[in-house]
């Protein structure tokens, strides 16, 4: 009995424990939705009034616009390529016959683990020289190389998890090995590439220490908008577009996990 | 760690491996791989000749040796708290049998993996400073009489980077937790053991390997933090990141910046080469 009660006690403070946590982890992430809607000029909380002008800001002002275009054009350009070429690297560590695996696979993913200041830091005057700061393919081969070890690290995973049966079958019928990818391989990693996808788009669209480097003078990220009005003053328009980027994360994960069910449902994964 | 590790059959020629590989081979080769290598010579030139002179200038100065000390010590201490933090979360979720409810714990560890590291920040800013949230909390229950600083020192820093590296820490452990054979608990249950015991003696071993990967990843990825620190750390706080941005955006001093920049490489690089030969970093696939 007395064994029991333990457990419980035990149980009701891992959970107590457990919850403080979550509330930690959730409350600053959410916290700048209700701010958003303040009807001050500065960030209160909790927020006075009820206004949507710093929404209307964000979404119609020139200061916002532009620059939040450009970065969905960039996330954009990054995750095409990105998935394009790191999806045939995987495919050449996993699947083909290649000296240095190991150390390949390390280089390819070691964009992620270098510090970002010094990759931005060693990469300026490369741009510098080939006159890419500040330009659109100049940020796209940035972000591609910080975008790649995503794609490389899902797609890997998602290789390793078919035996190679189906493939095989697929080049005795007489396919060739472009017509076996297209049509056996690259409908089993799917949802790979798309989680892939989704991974390197949030990258690219969040990044700004590379971007601090090589923006130059005439172009604007929004994370670069959001990063200087954050230095100079707390408007509540940064606030907004932080509710946006929540609700699209949210909307994001939710996509997500219907992918993971149709997958599971298909008997793909265990 | 659900994975089966097949033996792959090779279906591509060498031809076809090296073509596959080439694309991302080149670009990385061009514009990561060479100017990294780059930093090197730079770093080793003062006033157009060979010198070590800027790697002197750094060990010489308490200063430096302070700011990479501090470094190292911000990013043990984040990994520290994010394991004792993150481990039984990861354990409760794991162990969870109420699906919805885990299904929304899951949604609560993603979001803010999903959400800017900008915005996180951003948050920490308006909880942290003086007219802020935690102040207004402590001022009405009357705990203070005076708002605090919270915010710009090493305390609002370490918050900052817990708070975005906890999800790093949670996942992995999870996965492995998940993943784990519960007759091996139920068989020690069943021997005697209590269930403290057959915590320390079964499960926890077992998901050393998610919690490995998981220290690494915190670990690696704290030394480098860039916008934490210089958001919520303020100009006393710096760390090497933001030191080597303060060299080079602000003092204009390049080659300088060049050389903590390789010594932040080379620290980064040992602590990899560490793991790589305590966890093996080959795992993170079988996650």
């Amino acid at each position: 009995m007395s064994q029991q009660q333990n457990g419980k006690v035990g149980k009701f403070i891992l959970g107590t424990f457990v919850g403080i946590i979550f509330i930690f982890l959730v409350i600053p992430t959410i916290l700048v939705v209700p701010m958003s809607f303040t009807e001050t000029r500065y960030l209160v909380f909790p927020p006075e009034g009820f206004s949507l002008q710093w929404h209307q800001e964000f979404f119609t002002d020139k200061r916002w616009v532009e620059p939040t275009i450009f970065s969905l054009k960039l996330a954009s350009l990054t995750t095409v390529v990105s998935l394009v070429i790191g999806t045939m690297a995987s495919l050449a560590l996993v699947r083909g016959i290649i000296p240095g695996k190991r150390i390949g696979h390390l280089f390819f993913l070691s964009p992620m683990m270098i510090p970002l200041i010094v990759t931005a830091f060693a990469v300026y005057g490369m741009f510098a020289n080939l006159r890419l700061i500040g330009t659109l393919p100049g940020l796209v081969i940035a972000h591609t190389i910080i975008g790649v070890p995503y794609v490389i690290l899902v797609i890997m995973a998602n290789l390793y998890r078919f035996d190679t049966s189906l493939e095989l079958a697929a080049r005795n019928l007489g396919a060739n090995a472009f017509k076996t990818f297209m049509y056996v391989t690259l409908p089993l990693i799917k949802p790979g590439i798309i989680a892939a996808g989704v991974f390197c788009f949030i990258e690219s669209l969040d990044e700004l220490v590379l971007v601090l480097f090589l923006v130059g003078t005439t172009k604007m990220t929004l994370p670069l908008r959001m990063f200087s009005e954050i230095e100079f003053r707390i408007a509540p328009t940064v606030a907004a577009a932080s509710t946006v980027f929540i609700v699209a994360a949210i909307g994001t994960i939710i996509a997500l996990s219907f992918i993971e069910k149709k997958e599971k449902s298909m008997g793909l994964k265990e | 760690m659900n994975l089966t590790q097949r033996e792959s059959i090779h279906h591509y020629s060498l031809l076809q491996s090296i073509l596959l590989a080439c694309p991302l081979l080149i670009l990385l080769g061009i514009f990561y791989l060479y100017p990294l290598l780059s930093l090197f010579p730079e770093s080793l030139t003062h006033n157009g000749s060979f010198s070590l002179e800027h790697y002197r200038h750094f060990f010489r100065e308490p200063l430096y040796g302070f700011i990479l000390f501090r470094t190292v010590r911000i990013a043990a201490y984040v990994t520290v708290i994010c394991f004792i933090l993150g481990y039984p979360v990861a354990y409760v979720m794991a162990y969870m049998k109420n699906r919805k409810l885990s299904n929304l714990l899951m949604l609560c560890v993603l979001l803010p993996f999903f959400t800017s590291i900008l915005v996180r920040s951003y948050a920490w800013i308006v909880i942290l400073q003086t007219k802020g949230l935690l102040n207004s909390f402590l001022l009405s229950m009357g705990l203070i009489e005076q708002p605090l600083s919270f915010l710009y020192n090493e305390i609002a820093v370490i918050i900052g980077m817990v708070h975005i590296m906890l999800p790093f820490m949670i996942l992995p452990v999870y996965s492995v937790l998940k993943n784990l054979d519960r007759n091996l608990l139920r068989a020690a249950r069943n021997l005697g053991a209590s269930a403290l015991k057959a915590f320390f003696k079964v499960t926890f071993p077992l998901s050393l390997p998610g919690v490995g990967s998981g220290v690494m990843f915190t670990f690696i990825l704290s030394l480098g933090f860039f916008i934490t620190p210089a958001l919520l750390g303020g100009p006393k706080t710096l760390m090497i990141s933001t030191l080597i941005e303060q060299q080079i955006n602000r003092l204009l001093n390049w080659e300088f910046a060049g050389a903590i920049s390789v010594i932040l490489l080379l620290t980064t690089i040992v602590v990899i080469a560490v793991f790589d030969k305590i966890v093996g970093l080959d795992k993170i696939y079988k996650e």
